[in-house]
């Protein structure tokens, strides 16, 4: 089936006037056409002609000396930094750490083929993918090499931003991986085809609330020439690991506390009460025995057979239950075999002839609340008139004198019932008051808790890792990252910075991590900066002195922060380890 | 209501509520005075925020239209703006109003942004949009297979041509300016969507 060419949408919404307003931001627009004027990035005048030039003179001069030129210009980068030109990206300890590059070989340009690399990462290379800088395709083998940043070492390490700036708000990228790939042949770089993108699967973790699903991850290509990431697609994420098992599945929050504690309550109440209802129904008791009526004689009456009572549909359930039965119906009809009819006032349909016509046939339907309709019948003709039951004389004393009897049994059940019911009412009163009082305790002891560990305003959240597969396309060579943006933290503390010899420092790049985001954000480390950091989660920053040395301010130095005196002399710890390795760089930051 | 195609009424006046209304268009004064507004701003980049502010919303939205990504089409919008004040320069007064150049740009983004994500790119109707597109293109088949059937039809449109049935009929914009944001003249953008009209006519009533 031919594949749709749009995506054809009905009735989307979009935003409102006030959400778009929210991007607009002029200043921020003029800072960057004045930055491209600045330095030649802008509108490309004077300096990209010139640029231009200079590129079409190498290319020309590279065509007359030939290839040998580029050949051995390039093959000293072999091995060396990936990015081929990215002067803002800056590793801070170039020389100390060796980078991690992963190489595969396509034995054949033309057929392409899955490739595998030793991290696990997974490359599906299109044939005749690759083309050289003259933009000719290439054959024969070719080196993919990739390398890849998983956590916030690697991202300090690498040098590469972390910061995605968008119309003047510059957002941290929190990353769910990042890998850089380019391909040689021969030590020439070389180009993707285009139309002939590359679909990448990328191993890496994340850290998200218990239970939760994939979370939206976008993918950015670090774009050279603006100096900024670059939206590409959504991010295909999926888990790829057993959800971790927890101690406790819900997130430990003051609110999440209270939530707990108030549903606890609703159920305790809601068990109670069921308790009690169910033994209610344990003890049935008979409906109150209906005391006869005594016939009024201000009103007429007359005598009919009661086997023509039927049932009428507009009764109560409790009738229609007797009425159905046809036992229960003849000892209804047997109830009110000594009963005389007796017209309720104030009918036009009564009138004293009716007593006086005879009537071919009649029926008698009980019409609920002890009261009846009388149709009486007559060839074509109906008239209907409401009447009650009554009891006249001997029959009337009689029944009073067993309705009497009835009612005093019936009072002593009933009484026996309630008493039956307040004693367990308060049985289970006393088990309900135990309950709630466990619960409240519960309560106040994890609150108690949190505000022990100095959480009992936060919103943090235990966060698990979990491992997942990015899955995205590369169109062209270069660093390309999974990520999601984050809005930079609201901070309002004055920084100092110094060591504990009381050294002070004024300018150092440093680097903080918030330990539940997979990130690290830079500042300059100058006296009066304000230090933006998420103060409700655990945190880790550093710098690295001109003497290639690691300063670590660390997660229980953050919390011993006053954030009420607005600024903070942050006395760094300077660790006198010798840097030799990227783990003596984990090791020194605790790095999990 | 089913209406007759025919030259005269879809080329030169309004005959569906489709069609852009007097109320949409800039007059003579107004774009002479905007005019004024972009020569100040081609001499000092700062006076650019009026038109900047005048038409940062529109812009977005015939963006969103496209992508159907927020965050992703405040950036191409902010990407269209920086362009437009890099180019300001080069930008010549045609009689129509300054947005019109602006869509051009943006149109050109948009096409550019799909060329590197290498995603379908976005069409968006709206229900009065697709009842009066079904009138200008006489559809007479049952009601409910409209929307599968203009699904399928404007999948058989070329990007250019999709761009002049959204920017007339979706967009409701006047020939001029269609023609100053595709780069066609005016009466050859006139001629090309009659023939798309006439063609997705054909497709949507052929599919039976």
């Amino acid at each position: 089936m031919k594949k749709d060419k749009y995506n054809i949408k009905f009735n989307q919404s979009s935003p409102s006037s006030e959400e778009i307003k929210k991007h607009q931001n002029f200043d921020a627009l003029l800072d960057k056409y004045q930055q491209g004027q600045s330095d030649g990035t802008g509108n490309g005048k004077p300096k990209r002609k010139i640029g231009r030039f200079i590129k079409r003179a190498l290319i020309a001069a590279a065509a007359a000396i030939g290839l040998l030129v580029v050949g051995i210009s390039l093959k000293g980068k072999k091995g060396k930094a990936v990015v081929e030109s990215a002067p803002y990206v800056n590793p801070p300890l170039p020389d100390s750490v060796p980078e991690e590059i992963y190489t595969t070989t396509v034995k054949e340009a033309n057929q392409g083929g899955r490739i595998v690399f030793k991290s696990g990462t997974v490359a599906m290379i299109p044939p005749r993918a690759f083309a050289n800088r003259a933009g000719e395709l290439v054959s024969g083998p070719v080196e993919v090499k990739i390398k890849e940043y998983h956590d916030y070492v690697d991202f300090f390490l690498s040098g590469i931003p972390m910061e995605y700036d968008s119309m003047g708000v510059t957002y941290q990228l929190e990353s769910a991986g990042m890998i850089e790939i380019y391909a040689e042949q021969d030590g020439r770089r070389l180009d993707v085809v285009p139309e002939k993108a590359i679909d990448i699967e990328l191993k890496s973790k994340i850290m998200v609330r218990p239970g939760a699903q994939e979370p939206k991850f976008n993918i950015y290509k670090l774009d050279q020439d603006v100096k900024n990431w670059k939206y590409m697609a959504r991010d295909q994420m999926v888990y790829i690991d057993e959800e971790p098992v927890l101690k406790s599945a819900e997130a430990v929050t003051p609110e999440s506390v209270e939530v707990k504690r108030n549903n606890k309550i609703k159920a305790i109440n809601n068990e109670i009460d069921n308790q009690l209802s169910a033994f209610e129904k344990t003890l049935p008791l008979a409906p109150a025995p209906k005391k006869p009526a005594k016939a009024d004689t201000n009103n007429p009456t007359f005598d009919l057979k009661v086997d023509k009572l039927v049932m009428q549909t507009n009764i109560s359930e409790e009738e229609a239950g007797i009425l159905s039965d046809e036992a229960a119906l003849r000892d209804l009809r047997n109830s009110y075999a000594k009963s005389i009819w007796e017209v309720l006032p104030g009918q036009s349909t009564w009138s004293p002839a009716i007593a006086n016509t005879k009537w071919d046939d009649y029926d008698i339907r009980l019409d609920g609340n002890d009261q009846f309709t009388v149709t009486f019948i007559k060839n074509d003709s109906k008239v209907d008139v409401k009447v009650k039951p009554v009891l006249v004389g001997k029959d009337y004393n009689q029944a009073l004198e067993k309705f009497n009897q009835k009612f005093a049994t019936y009072n002593q059940e009933a009484a026996s019932r309630k008493a039956s019911i307040d004693a367990k009412k308060v049985e289970l009163e006393k088990i309900k008051a135990d309950r709630l009082a466990v619960a409240n305790l519960e309560f106040d002891e994890k609150m108690e808790k949190l505000r022990d560990m100095g959480r009992d305003d936060m919103a943090t959240v235990e966060l698990v890792k979990r491992e997942v597969l990015n899955k995205f396309t590369v169109s062209s060579f270069g660093i390309w990252n999974c990520d999601r943006p984050l809005p930079p933290y609201a901070g309002n503390l004055k920084g100092k910075f110094m060591d504990q010899h009381d050294t002070e420092y004024n300018g150092p790049t440093a680097f903080i991590v918030d330990k539940n985001r997979n990130s690290v954000a830079k500042f300059n480390a100058s006296e009066g900066i304000n230090v933006q950091f998420n103060m409700k989660s655990e945190n880790l920053m550093w710098f690295v002195t001109k003497e290639n040395k690691l300063a670590v301010y660390r997660p229980e130095d953050f919390k011993k922060i006053n954030h009420a005196q607005g600024k903070h002399t942050f006395v760094m710890n300077l660790e006198e380890q010798e840097i030799d390795s990227e783990d003596d760089i984990r090791e020194i930051l605790n790095f999990e | 209501m089913i209406s007759n195609l025919n030259l005269s009424q879809s080329l030169v006046r309004p005959k569906s509520k489709l069609m852009p209304s007097k109320s949409n268009h800039a007059t003579d004064d107004e774009i002479q005075r905007e005019w004024v507004l972009v020569q100040k701003a081609q001499a000092n980049r700062q006076f650019f925020k009026p038109l900047y502010e005048r038409y940062h919303e529109g812009i977005f939205r015939f963006v969103y239209k496209r992508i159907a990504d927020e965050a992703t089409s405040a950036d191409v919008t902010s990407t269209v703006f920086l362009k437009a004040m890099q180019k300001l320069d080069k930008y010549t007064f045609k009689g129509v109003p300054f947005s019109a150049w602006l869509y051009r740009i943006a149109s050109n983004e948009v096409v550019q942004h799909f060329r590197n994500v290498k995603k379908d790119r976005v069409v968006s109707i709206n229900d009065s949009q697709l009842e009066s597109m079904a009138d200008e293109l006489e559809y007479n088949d049952e009601k409910y297979k409209l929307k599968d059937k203009m699904v399928d039809c404007l999948q058989h449109l070329k990007v250019e041509e999709l761009q002049l049935i959204e920017l007339r009929y979706f967009e409701q914009l006047p020939f001029k300016e269609i023609a100053e944001i595709t780069g066609l003249t005016e009466s050859n953008a006139k001629v090309k969507t009659y023939r798309i009209t006439s063609k997705l006519s054909k497709i949507i009533n052929d599919k039976k």
